[in-house]
C-alpha cells in the first residue's frame, strides 16, 4: 500500500471523528415543555413575545438585566431572563428565537435573535395607501 | 392628441410611467441570454470541428456572440443604474432597494442589494474576464470560453423572469411595481405614481462604504473561480493532461488574490459596522465565501506540485471542481432563504431555489462524472513512484488536505439547515430539528485552530524542502533555526502579553492543576498557534533573505506565506486578547450559573457623569443631530496615573440611525491606533417618546406640604395681590394667588404662584393662571378654594422627565492591523506570482 492510501484512510478517519465530535456541540430546537424536561441543556426556542405581560428593563439600575415573557409556538408561556441590554425595538418583534437553557423556573437566554416586521422583506404599501386616502379626501 | 395621451399615459393608461426602459431592459436580458447560448454552442462547435476553416468561422461567430452578450449585459447595467438614479419607482427594483434621500454611494450599493443586481454583477465580471480570456487564451480559448459561456447561460437565466407553465424562471430587475403587487388598490388609479413619493430605501445595515466596494470585489472573485474550473473541465473533456497547467496558473493566482481581497473586505465591514465583536464571526455567509477560496488555494498548490513533479493531477481536478461547486452551493444557501434563521445577512427567498439547486447539481455532476470516467478508464497519467517523506510535494499535498479538512468542517456545520431539510423534513430520520451550537465561535475555533497550527507550520517549513530529489537542501537549516527562534519569541510574546494558556488546551488538565499550564504551555493549542503563526512569518522572512536573496519576483509564494503568517498572528492576538473595557461592576448578581465578567459588557453612562474604563475616563457629553443620523458624543480622556497630566483626549461618535422602518440602528465608532483599536458601540438609548403625565389632586391648607414624584412642595401663604402677567386685564376680577415653594431632592427650590381668578363682572366665572416649573415638568393649578375652611384644592400635573443616558459597550482590539496588513501582503504575493507566471508563459 502506498503512503498516499494510508494518508487518505487516516484523513477519512479523522474526518469521521471530527464530524462526530462536532455533532455533540449541536443543539436542538425545542418548545418550553421540552426545554423544562431537559433542564440545564442548551436549546433553541422559537416563539413570540407575550406583549400583554410585563417586560423588565431598568438600565439605570442594571443595564445588563432584561426579562420578559415568551410564548412558544405551541402556546406555552415562559419567563425569560437575558443578561444584556434590551434589544432595540424588542416590542415590535414579530418572532423570537432564543438560545439558552432552563435554570430553575427561569429560562436563561444566552442569545436572542428577533425578526422584526420586515418591511425590507415583505413589500408593504399600506403606508402609502393612507397618504392616498388623505389626499383623495382633500 | 393621440400622441399626447400615449406619451403621458403609456399604453396601459397609467400616468408618467416610463415603460421604454423596461421594454429595452427585457430585450437586453433576452438578447444577452440568447447570445451567451450561441457563444457556448459555437465555441464548442469550434473546439470539436476537425476542419480548420470551419473552426475559424465558428470561433468568429462565438467571439461575436460573446461580445454581443457582453454589450447586452453592459446595457442592462446602464439601464438599471438609470432606473435607480432617476428614482423610477414604477419599477419594483428601484422602489424596493432605493429611495430619493440616499446619497450617491449608497444608490450604487442599492444596485446589488437585490438578488437580480448581484447576479448581473457576477455576469458583468465574467464578461470582463472573458474579454481578457479572448485576448490571451490562444489555443485554450475555445474550450475555456465555451465553459465560461455556459456559466453565463445559467447566470443569465437567473434574471430572465419568464414563466414556463407555472414555474417562473429567474427574476427580472425590470418588473413593474404594479405587476409585483397587483392586488394593492393603489394601482387602480391611473395616476398612482403621483402617490408613490419615495422608495423603500436601502437596508440601513448596508449603508456603509464597505457595502459600496465589498460586493463588486467579492463577485469579481466568485467570477474568477470559473476559470480554473473551466480549464479543469476542458482538460478532462479533451484528455489534455499537461498543457493546461501553465496557462491556468495566472488565472488561479488572480482568483486567490481577488476572492481573498473580497472576503477580507467583508471582514472589514463586519468589524466596522455589524458589531459582531470582531472581523470574523463564523457566520454562515462568511464561511461560505471563505471555503471556495481555500479550495482554490489547495488547487493552486497541487498545480505547482504537478508542474514540477507530474504528480497529484487528480487532486487538482477535485479541488477546482469543489471550489466552483462551493461557489454555487454558497449561492444556493444564501439565496434560497434557507439560512434565514442562522445568518444575519442572507438574501430573502425569491422562489429561485429549484433553479439554484439544479445548477449546483448540474455542474457538480458534470465535473465529477467526467472525472470518474477518466479515472475509471485509467486515462489520467499517474506516477508510480513512492512519495518521499522528505520531498516538498508530499508536504504540500498534506497541507492541501488540511485545507480540505477545514472546508469539510465549515461546510458541515454551516449546512445545518440543509441537514434539517433532508433528515427532518423529508425523511423524518431525526426527531428534533438540530440547531447551531450554543457557542458558535468556540465550536469553529476549537477545530480550526488545530488546522491553523498545521497550516502555519507547513507554510513556514515546506518551501525549504526540494521537489522530487528526496535530498534536503543545505539552506533548510534556516528553516530549522527560524523554528527554534519562533518558539523563543512565542514564549516572550506570551509572557509580555499575559496570554492565558489555560483557556484552550488539548487535554483537560485544569481539573488537576492550573499551574501545570503555566509550566507546560506547550499543550495549549493557543500557544501552538502562536508558535505556528510566528514561524510562518519568520520562516518565510528567512527564505526571502537567504534562499531567494531578496529577489521578490521569485519569492511571490514566500511573500504570500509571510502575509498569511501575519494574518494568523493578528487574528490570534486581536481576538484572543480582545478586551471589553466597559465591564459593568454594579448590577445584580446573577448567581453562579454565569461567569463573572462574561456577559456584563454593557455599561450605563448618564449624561456628563464620568466612568473609568481601563485607563480612560469616559464621559457621555451629548448628542449631535445630522438627519437621519443621531450621534452620541463619547469623550475619552487618558491621564498619567501618577501626575494626573492629560495625555490624550478624543471624542468618539457612535451613531444611531432613527429609521422609521427598522427603529434604532446603531453604528459603532472606532479610535484607531497603530497597535490597537478602541471600539465604541451604543447598545441602547432611553425611549423618550412615550413620556407619561401623572396628575394628582391634593387638598391642602396654608403651611401644609406634600410630595410629588420628584419634588416636595410647601404651601406658604394665600396672596390676595398676586403678580400676574402684564397683559392680563384684571378689571372687575378678584384674584387669589398661592405662594408655593417647590423643592427638589438635589436641594434646588423654585418659588411659584398659581392664581385663581373670579370674574365678578361676568357671573363669577372662574378661570386659572397655572404655575409651571419647566425644569421639573411640573404644572400646578388651583382647582378650588373653599372660603370657609381656607382649604385649597390643587391639581399637580407632572411630566416624566426625559432621561438622558446611553448604554454602551467599549472593546479594545489589540494588533488588529496585523490582520489587514497580513491579508493585503498575502494577496500582493499572489499578484507577484501571477506576474511571474504570465511572463513565463510568454
Amino acid at each position: 500500500m502506498k503512503k498516499l492510501h494510508i494518508i487518505i484512510l487516516l484523513l477519512a478517519a479523522v474526518c469521521v471523528g471530527v464530524i462526530l465530535a462536532m455533532t455533540g456541540d449541536y443543539t436542538t430546537y425545542a418548545n418550553f415543555i421540552q426545554a423544562r424536561q431537559k433542564e440545564g441543556k442548551s436549546v433553541n426556542v422559537v416563539g413570540y413575545l407575550a406583549k400583554d405581560k410585563q417586560m423588565n428593563y431598568d438600565p439605570q439600575k442594571d443595564p445588563n438585566f432584561f426579562s420578559f415573557t415568551m410564548v412558544d409556538k405551541e402556546g406555552n408561556e415562559q419567563e425569560v431572563e437575558y443578561k444584556g441590554s434590551k434589544p432595540q425595538d424588542f416590542e415590535r418583534s414579530e418572532q423570537l428565537v432564543i438560545k439558552g437553557k432552563m435554570s430553575g423556573k427561569i429560562f436563561a437566554a444566552a442569545e436572542i435573535s428577533m425578526k422584526c416586521p420586515s418591511k425590507y422583506v415583505n413589500d408593504e404599501i399600506t403606508l402609502k395607501e393612507t397618504t392616498v386616502s388623505v389626499k383623495a379626501g382633500s | 392628441m393621440l400622441n399626447f395621451f400615449s406619451e403621458r399615459f403609456g399604453s396601459n393608461g397609467f400616468l408618467n410611467e416610463k415603460l421604454w426602459l423596461g421594454h429595452l431592459g427585457h430585450f437586453f436580458i433576452a438578447f444577452s441570454f440568447a447570445a451567451s447560448l450561441l457563444a457556448f454552442i459555437s465555441y464548442f462547435a469550434a473546439e470539436f470541428s476537425t476542419d480548420e476553416g470551419k473552426e475559424k468561422s465558428w470561433k468568429k461567430l462565438a467571439r461575436i456572440s460573446f461580445i454581443s452578450h457582453g454589450t447586452a449585459v453592459f446595457g442592462i447595467f446602464v439601464l438599471l443604474f438609470i432606473m435607480i438614479l432617476n428614482h423610477m419607482f414604477e419599477y419594483h427594483y428601484a422602489w424596493r432597494h432605493s429611495s430619493t434621500t440616499l446619497p450617491l454611494k449608497y444608490i450604487i450599493s442599492s444596485f446589488w442589494e437585490g438578488q437580480e443586481g448581484s447576479f448581473l454583477l457576477w455576469q458583468f465580471w465574467l464578461v470582463v474576464q472573458g474579454c481578457v480570456g479572448i485576448m490571451v487564451l490562444k489555443n485554450y480559448e475555445n474550450r475555456v470560453m465555451g465553459i465560461v459561456s455556459l456559466t453565463q447561460v445559467f447566470l443569465g437565466s437567473m434574471v430572465l423572469g419568464i414563466y414556463i407553465g407555472h414555474y417562473h424562471m429567474g427574476s427580472s430587475p425590470f418588473t413593474l411595481l404594479r405587476n409585483e403587487m397587483a392586488n394593492a388598490p393603489i394601482f387602480q388609479r391611473f395616476n398612482y405614481l403621483e402617490f408613490i413619493k419615495d422608495g423603500n430605501g436601502l437596508n440601513p445595515l448596508l449603508q456603509n462604504y464597505w457595502m459600496t466596494i465589498h460586493p463588486p470585489v467579492l463577485f469579481c472573485g466568485f467570477a474568477s473561480v470559473t476559470f480554473p474550473f473551466a480549464f479543469v473541465i476542458a482538460s478532462l473533456l479533451r484528455k489534455d493532461w499537461d498543457g493546461w497547467i501553465k496557462p491556468a496558473l495566472p488565472w488561479t493566482l488572480f482568483s486567490v488574490a481577488v476572492l481573498g481581497t473580497g472576503i477580507l473586505m467583508g471582514g472589514a465591514w463586519a468589524y466596522e459596522s455589524l458589531s459582531f465583536g470582531g472581523f470574523w464571526a463564523w457566520d454562515p455567509v462568511e464561511n461560505m465565501s471563505f471555503v471556495p477560496w481555500l479550495m482554490v488555494v489547495a488547487g493552486l498548490h497541487m498545480m505547482l506540485v504537478y508542474k514540477y513533479t507530474k504528480q497529484s493531477l487528480v487532486s487538482i481536478y477535485v479541488f477546482f471542481i469543489l471550489a466552483f461547486g462551493l461557489v454555487l452551493y454558497s449561492t444556493y444557501l444564501t439565496r434560497s432563504g434557507r439560512l434565514g434563521d442562522t445568518s444575519v445577512h442572507a438574501f430573502t427567498d425569491e422562489g429561485l431555489e429549484p433553479q439554484l439547486l439544479s445548477y449546483l447539481l448540474f455542474f457538480m455532476a458534470l465535473g465529477f462524472i467526467l472525472l470518474f470516467i477518466r479515472v475509471a478508464q485509467k486515462q489520467i497519467p499517474a506516477q508510480q513512484k513512492e512519495e518521499d517523506l522528505k520531498s516538498r510535494e508530499f508536504w504540500m499535498f498534506i497541507g492541501s488536505l488540511v485545507l480540505l479538512l477545514s472546508v469539510i468542517q465549515m461546510v458541515f456545520t454551516t449546512s445545518i439547515p440543509v441537514w434539517n431539510l433532508i433528515f427532518h423534513d423529508q425523511f423524518h430520520w431525526i426527531k428534533d430539528k438540530i440547531a447551531p451550537p450554543e457557542d458558535v465561535v468556540g465550536h469553529y475555533n476549537k477545530i480550526q485552530i488545530m488546522l491553523g497550527i498545521l497550516a502555519g507550520v507547513f507554510t513556514g517549513m515546506v518551501q525549504y524542502l526540494a521537489y522530487r530529489s528526496g535530498k534536503v537542501p543545505a539552506s533548510a537549516k534556516w528553516g530549522v533555526y527560524s523554528f527554534f527562534i519562533s518558539i523563543v519569541l512565542a514564549i516572550a510574546i506570551a509572557l509580555s502579553m499575559k496570554i492565558d494558556f489555560t483557556e484552550q488546551h488539548l487535554i483537560d488538565l485544569t481539573s488537576i492543576s492550573n499551574k501545570l499550564f503555566i509550566k507546560f504551555p506547550f499543550i495549549s493549542t493557543q500557544f501552538m498557534f502562536l508558535v505556528a503563526s510566528i514561524y510562518a512569518v519568520l520562516g518565510n522572512l528567512c527564505y526571502l533573505f537567504f534562499v531567494t536573496k531578496g529577489n521578490l519576483k521569485l519569492g511571490g509564494g514566500a511573500v504570500s506565506h509571510f502575509g498569511f503568517g501575519l494574518f494568523l498572528l493578528g487574528a490570534l492576538i486581536s481576538q484572543g486578547k480582545k478586551e471589553v473595557i466597559s465591564i459593568n461592576r454594579q448590577g445584580i448578581n446573577f448567581g453562579k450559573e454565569f461567569k463573572q465578567n462574561e456577559k456584563l459588557e454593557n455599561i450605563l453612562l448618564l449624561k456628563d457623569s464620568m466612568i473609568v474604563m481601563s485607563n480612560y475616563e469616559v464621559t457621555y457629553t451629548g448628542t449631535k443631530e445630522e438627519a437621519p443620523n443621531h450621534y452620541y458624543l463619547v469623550n475619552y480622556l487618558r491621564k498619567d496615573s501618577t501626575t494626573g497630566k492629560l495625555l490624550e483626549q478624543f471624542t468618539l461618535m457612535p451613531n444611531a440611525q432613527l429609521n422609521p422602518k427598522m427603529g434604532l440602528l446603531a453604528n459603532p465608532d472606532t479610535k484607531h491606533y497603530w497597535n490597537k483599536d478602541v471600539f465604541t458601540h451604543v447598545s441602547s438609548v432611553p425611549d423618550n417618546t412615550h413620556l407619561k403625565d401623572t396628575v394628582s389632586i391634593v387638598t391642602v391648607s396654608v403651611k401644609d406640604s406634600f410630595y410629588t414624584k420628584n419634588s416636595y412642595i410647601i404651601v406658604q401663604s394665600l396672596n390676595p395681590t398676586p403678580t400676574i402677567p402684564n397683559n392680563f386685564d384684571k378689571s372687575g376680577k378678584m384674584l387669589v394667588g398661592i405662594d408655593l415653594v417647590v423643592k427638589t431632592l438635589d436641594k434646588k427650590s423654585y418659588p411659584v404662584q398659581p392664581v385663581f381668578v373670579i370674574d365678578l363682572a361676568h357671573d363669577n366665572a372662574i378661570s386659572y393662571i397655572p404655575a409651571e416649573v419647566k425644569e421639573l415638568g411640573l404644572v400646578i393649578n388651583i382647582e378650588k378654594i373653599d372660603p370657609q375652611s381656607k382649604k385649597v384644592t390643587l391639581s399637580v400635573r407632572e411630566t416624566e422627565t426625559a432621561s438622558d443616558f446611553i448604554i454602551m459597550k467599549a472593546i479594545v482590539f489589540p494588533y488588529i492591523n496585523l490582520v489587514w496588513l497580513g491579508g493585503i501582503i498575502t494577496f500582493l504575493g499572489a499578484l507577484i506570482s501571477m506576474i511571474r507566471r504570465i511572463e513565463e508563459n510568454k
